[in-house]
């Protein structure tokens, strides 16, 4: 079981990472913005966040190089609109592990959520 | 945020030059001009200096072979009136006041000499002077015409780079708005077909998928609008019973905007008839609830209100949302123009809506306008409609 926090402001797709999160036997906590997640990491980390990149506020991109700036390492999934190669590229660049392009698999990202969670563990 | 702008050491130099290669080169094209104005300057110059030696030469010479001619022939010497320019030649006494550029007629009239008649050597230079202007004159409105079509030229590029730029940020929010919808749906179905969900887990769920659909039918139609693919067409205008349609309207329920938040007031007489198109008239205030609860907040809060207002029949939507400052009343309109751009706003929505309520509002004969009385205040549309006389008459 693995803590993930959700930042992702579209009410519909939030509720169905948190479902289906929550089915695999995870921790869900969800975000509408980054700014309210940013708090809280500073509070009480997690193990995993899953971030979009079109927020209100400050964008997924913005809230990414902030976390990594205050030197939180845990591992990053974007989760994107875009397929330019550009977008994909430069998030990677500014700190992220892993993205996903919507509209996404459930079950890929699931599968991808956890080959995340092991590698880091590995890592730790 | 250009997520390109960022990278390392010589990437980010080039990514620079990129970035700036329309000011690099309208730099470069100024200093061309300037470099090619320079050169023509000197080359005026000189080459009215060659002239003006060419034409003294020219005159020195034909003072030295008109004088040897004249001074082997015997008799009183005349300039001869058949030799072109004879008539700037004159003889008369050698003298030592003259200047350089007189002969003496030797060997038979050493005494008399020919010379320039006073004043051809300042005709001279008055002439080239005169042709010396004329140059610059003709070089100058080269460079203004230059100048003036690479201004208009470079002004094209830029308006161009602008509207490209506008066109790839409008398709990236598109992209957004076609794909979020698709996002959700695909998701909750995926769920569907892996999982039991309780009925009160599903009714919430369906009613935000109902309310996803509807957004994406707006984006279609927004855009089908937007590409002048859809949309009103003079000939559909037709009386519509303005309060029936609107109690029609708002009793439709939505999932975004529930009805108990919307308080309908009807001012008008019952049988109040407007121009206008029900499917223009429904993507207006599609438009407009959809920008109300994009800004509104939880507790968004409508009131509609139909009234008379002169000749005219006016629909006011009025929302308790944060409003906005009363000089962006009339470009909050303006395509692909969005507050959501300002810090702090939502990121949804492609910055169509209003504007295609406007157009759609002056295409029924009526229009759309904006009110606020500064921002956290709330935001008025009013929307009026021209008045059919009469009871409904097809």
């Amino acid at each position: 079981m693995a803590k993930i926090f959700v930042v992702e402001d579209e009410m519909l797709i939030s509720t169905m990472l948190q479902i289906n999160l929550k089915r695999n036997g995870h921790e869900v906590t969800c975000f509408t913005a980054a700014e309210p997640m940013l708090e809280q990491v500073a509070t009480q980390s997690c193990d995993i966040l899953l971030l979009d990149i079109m927020l209100p506020g400050m964008d997924g991109d913005e809230a990414l190089q902030e976390l990594r700036k205050a030197g939180h390492s845990m591992p990053v999934m974007m989760l994107t609109a875009r397929q330019d190669v550009g977008t994909k590229v430069g998030t990677l660049q500014s700190g992220a592990d892993d993205y996903v392009t919507k509209p996404f698999d459930m079950n890929e990202l699931l599968a991808r959520i956890d080959a995340l969670l092991r590698r880091h563990q590995t890592e730790q | 945020m250009d997520l390109r702008a960022k990278g390392t050491g010589r990437g980010r130099r080039w990514r620079w030059v990129a970035a700036q290669r329309f000011h690099l080169f309208f730099g470069s094209s100024l200093l061309a001009l300037a470099a090619l104005v320079a050169w023509w300057g000197v080359l005026i110059h000189s080459g009215a200096e060659e002239r003006k030696e060419s034409k003294l030469r020219h005159l020195d010479l034909q003072v030295r072979l008109v004088a040897s001619t004249l001074g082997h022939l015997p008799g009183r010497p005349k300039i001869p009136t058949d030799i072109e320019g004879g008539e700037r030649l004159e003889i008369a006494a050698c003298s030592a006041d003259v200047g350089p550029m007189q002969q003496a007629l030797v060997p038979f009239h050493p005494t008399s000499c020919v010379r320039p008649r006073e004043g051809v050597r300042a005709e001279i230079q008055r002439e080239d002077r005169r042709q010396t202007v004329m140059l610059v004159g003709e070089a100058a409105l080269t460079v203004l015409l230059v100048t003036i079509s690479g201004i208009m030229l470079f002004r094209m590029i830029y308006m161009e780079n602008r509207s490209a730029r506008e066109l790839r940020d409008l398709w990236a929010r598109v992209t957004h708005e076609l794909k979020t919808p698709i996002t959700g749906l695909k998701a909750l179905i995926q769920t569907l077909q892996s999982q039991e969900l309780s009925r009160e887990e599903l009714v919430p769920l369906l009613g935000m998928a109902m309310s996803e659909v509807e957004r994406q039918e707006r984006l279609s139609e927004n855009l089908l609008v937007g590409q002048r693919l859809g949309g009103i067409d003079s000939q559909v205008l037709r009386p519509v019973e303005l309060c029936p349609w609107l109690h029609e309207y708002f009793a439709r329920p939505r999932f975004r905007l529930p009805a108990e938040r919307v308080r309908l007031d009807c001012l008008c007489q019952d049988d109040l008839m407007v121009t206008a198109d029900p499917n223009g008239l429904r993507i207006v205030f599609d438009n407009l609830l959809d920008n109300a609860v994009k800004y509104g907040g939880e507790d968004l809060k409508l009131a509609i209100t139909a009234k008379t207002k002169g000749d005219w029949a006016e629909v006011e939507v009025a929302d308790n949302g944060p409003g906005f400052a009363a000089d962006v009343a009339e470009d909050i309109f303006r395509a692909y123009r969005r507050l959501a751009d300002e810090p702090g706003g939502s990121k949804q929505g492609t910055g169509m809506g209003l504007h295609i309520a406007r157009r759609l509002a002056r295409e029924m004969e009526g229009d759309l306008t904006a009110a606020s009385d500064g921002p956290g205040t709330g935001a008025r549309f009013a929307l009026t409609l021209q008045i059919r006389g009469g009871t409904v008459d097809g």
